[in-house]
This record gives C-alpha cells, structure tokens and sequence, in this order.
C-alpha cells in the first residue's frame, strides 16, 4: 500500500515538474532560436508551422496570438540593441532603414507585457504612410524610440521596460520571401 | 534498489506527459482567455475601435487596423457571414481554430468583390448561398476581420467603421 502510495506521489510530482518545465521554457522564450531565424539582430518566423509545431505554437500564442500564416504576413521582432541589452525607454535608439517591396508596412512598439505602450501622444506605431522619408522616392527613413518627442519620426516609449519593436511586412513580394533572412532591416543604434 | 529505480522511472515517464501536455495545450487556454475577455459570446460578431493602450484583450493588437472577431460555435449548423468591405485598402478574412492554428486566410485582392459573401460549415453544403465555402475543421473556431485604416482622420475612420460594423454572421436555413 506504502509503495503504491509513493508511486503515485512520485508520478503527480513528475507531472507537475513537467508542466512547470515547458511552462518555463514558454514563458521565457528558452528554444527560441529552435522556431524563430534571424536576420541580424531580428528574429522572424520562416514558416508558422503551428498545427505541428506545438513549442512554436504555445511561444506564438504567448507573444502573437492570432497571427496570420507567412504566406500572409513576415513579422520581424526587433527586442535588443546593438549591444545585445533589452530595449529600454531609459534610452533613446535610432533606426536607420530602407522602405519594402511589400503591399503594407509597419513599425509597432510594445512594452514588456506585449502591448501597446501608454503615452500622451496616443502614438504607437509607424507606418509606410505616416513615415516622414528622407528622399523623394520615399526609400530612406530614420526614426527613433525616444520617451520624449525626438526627430520627425518617433514612437514613444513611455516608461517601458524589456519593449519590442514589430516589422509586419503584409503581402511581401516573392524576393522578401526568398531572401527573408538576408533582406536588408533597418540599423539599431542607441544614441543616449 | 529497485525500488528508487522504478520511482525514476516512473518520475520520467509522467514529466514527459507534463511537459508535453503543457506544450499542446498551452495554446488552448490562451485562446479561452482571449475569449473570456472579449466577451465569452459565440457567433456575435464584435467589432473593435482602432487599438490603443487600453486594448489588452489580445497581445501585439495592430493600431492601423479595425478588428472585427467572432468566436463560431456550429453544433446548430452552418452560418453565413456577410458585409461589404473596402474596396482601397488592405482587408482580410481569417479563421482560427481553438488550438490558435491559422487555418484559412484570404486578403481582399484575392476576393472577387468587396461584398463579403462566405458560407462556414463543418463539412461542404450543397447549396448555391454564399460565394465562398470555408470547412472548418472542427465545431468551434474563431473568425478575424482586420481592416487596414491608412487614413485614420475622423471622417474616414468612420466610413472604416460603418464598413466594419456591417460585418454580420447569421444562422443558416438550409430547407427542407
């Protein structure tokens, strides 16, 4: 009876661990690079396998529920500088960048907690429309995360920590696609 | 000896279910939670004002976009879901399963018209209602409508709405 008992307590405490281990492995992202490429400092998700990618799954789920299949939409996630330290509106970055051969694009800020970050200018994002370019041709663009009002393009940071910037790039052309891990994406620099 | 032995065994086999269980129904639970918080409704379509910081029912919300959501439940039968949409801007049409599996996306360009027109069933109809077919693969799923506001001044933002809020599911009488 003793044995059957400990061998019971032994299997939900097994359970448990295991729950709590991918839990944790969700939770902090731990296999990420298992799921997601990269593009220099970027991360992207090639193929949104998520029928049969059940890790892939449950991190999408955590950090983009509902997002749309690639053949759809690339989403290209932006979360450290060029140092490698997590983007903090304790600091001021600017990105340099070109625009895309795609249908629609858009640069979204969010805070730690993968929403749009609070901020008096009730601005959260950039876009291929409201992008203010540095040429006639509408190709270069420099804009900067800056808790206070910085250049002609800047999203605000409020008073977010561990923020991530979002690159969704809908109905990119074939050579986005073939090349998504090499396209050129903008520069990151922390310049205060 | 033995004993510590079976214990690990034991212990090994019931984390691996764990970890696995976890893994596969991790998506499941966000996907109810998302649910609860836009209200538990099914086969209501809501319809989102354009997204700030106080919309936090769904992570990374897009703030250039109108969402239109219905949580389907097809235990009655098919739906029809209807409205007319943009006809000069990014839109698109997009159905979930409860596992937050993508299973059917169509933008506007690949509509034949801005007249939204889709039949949702759980197997094919044999009728001529509906210009689009969707199957899905099970009772239950979600429906996503995102509008694309490129403009979002208060005259276009509300032409954008009234287009979204036409965006309607109905039961199907499928006859005799």
């Amino acid at each position: 009876m003793r044995l059957l008992l400990a061998g019971i307590g032994i299997s939900l405490l097994g359970l448990i661990a295991g729950i709590l281990f991918s839990f944790f492995r969700i939770q902090s992202g731990s296999g990420i690079d298992d799921v997601f490429q990269k593009n220099g400092l970027w991360r992207f998700a090639p193929k949104m396998d998520l029928a049969a990618n059940e890790y892939q799954r449950a991190l999408i789920a955590r950090v983009g529920l509902f997002a749309l299949r690639e053949s759809e939409v690339l989403y290209y996630a932006l979360t450290q500088d060029e140092e490698g330290n997590p983007l903090s509106s304790d600091h001021i970055y600017e990105l340099t960048g070109e625009s895309f051969d795609a249908r629609y694009w858009s640069f979204t800020l969010y805070g730690g907690d993968d929403f749009l970050i609070p901020n008096q200018e009730n601005r959260f994002a950039l876009n291929e429309v409201n992008m203010e370019f540095e040429d006639s041709l509408k190709t270069n663009y420099r804009f900067h995360l800056s808790k206070e009002a910085y250049g002609k393009n800047w999203i605000p940071s409020g008073d977010a920590q561990e923020m991530s910037l979002l690159l969704r790039l809908y109905n990119p052309s074939p050579d986005i696609y073939e090349h998504a891990g090499e396209i050129a994406l903008p520069q990151i620099k922390k310049i205060k | 000896m033995k004993k510590i032995g079976l214990f690990a065994v034991l212990f090994l086999i019931f984390f691996y279910l764990g970890s696995q269980m976890s893994l596969k129904y991790f998506s499941y639970v966000l996907y109810q939670v998302a649910k609860n918080k836009l209200g538990d409704k099914e086969n209501v379509v809501g319809y989102g004002a354009l997204p700030n910081e106080h919309s936090r029912q769904v992570v990374k919300p897009n703030p250039d976009f109108l969402y239109a959501v219905c949580f389907y439940d097809l235990k009655d039968g098919p739906v029809r879901i209807s409205g007319n949409l943009p006809d000069s801007t990014y839109w698109s049409v997009s159905f979930f399963e409860p596992s937050t599996v993508n299973y059917f996306v169509k933008n506007d360009q690949e509509f034949a018209s801005s007249r939204l027109d889709i039949t949702l069933s759980t197997k094919k109809l044999n009728t001529k209602a509906g210009k689009e077919q969707i199957i899905s693969p099970g009772e239950k799923g979600m429906m996503l409508v995102r509008i694309l506001v490129p403009d979002p001044s208060p005259e276009k933002l509300a032409v954008y709405k009234e287009l979204q809020e036409s965006i309607k599911l109905q039961a199907m009488n499928l006859g005799g």
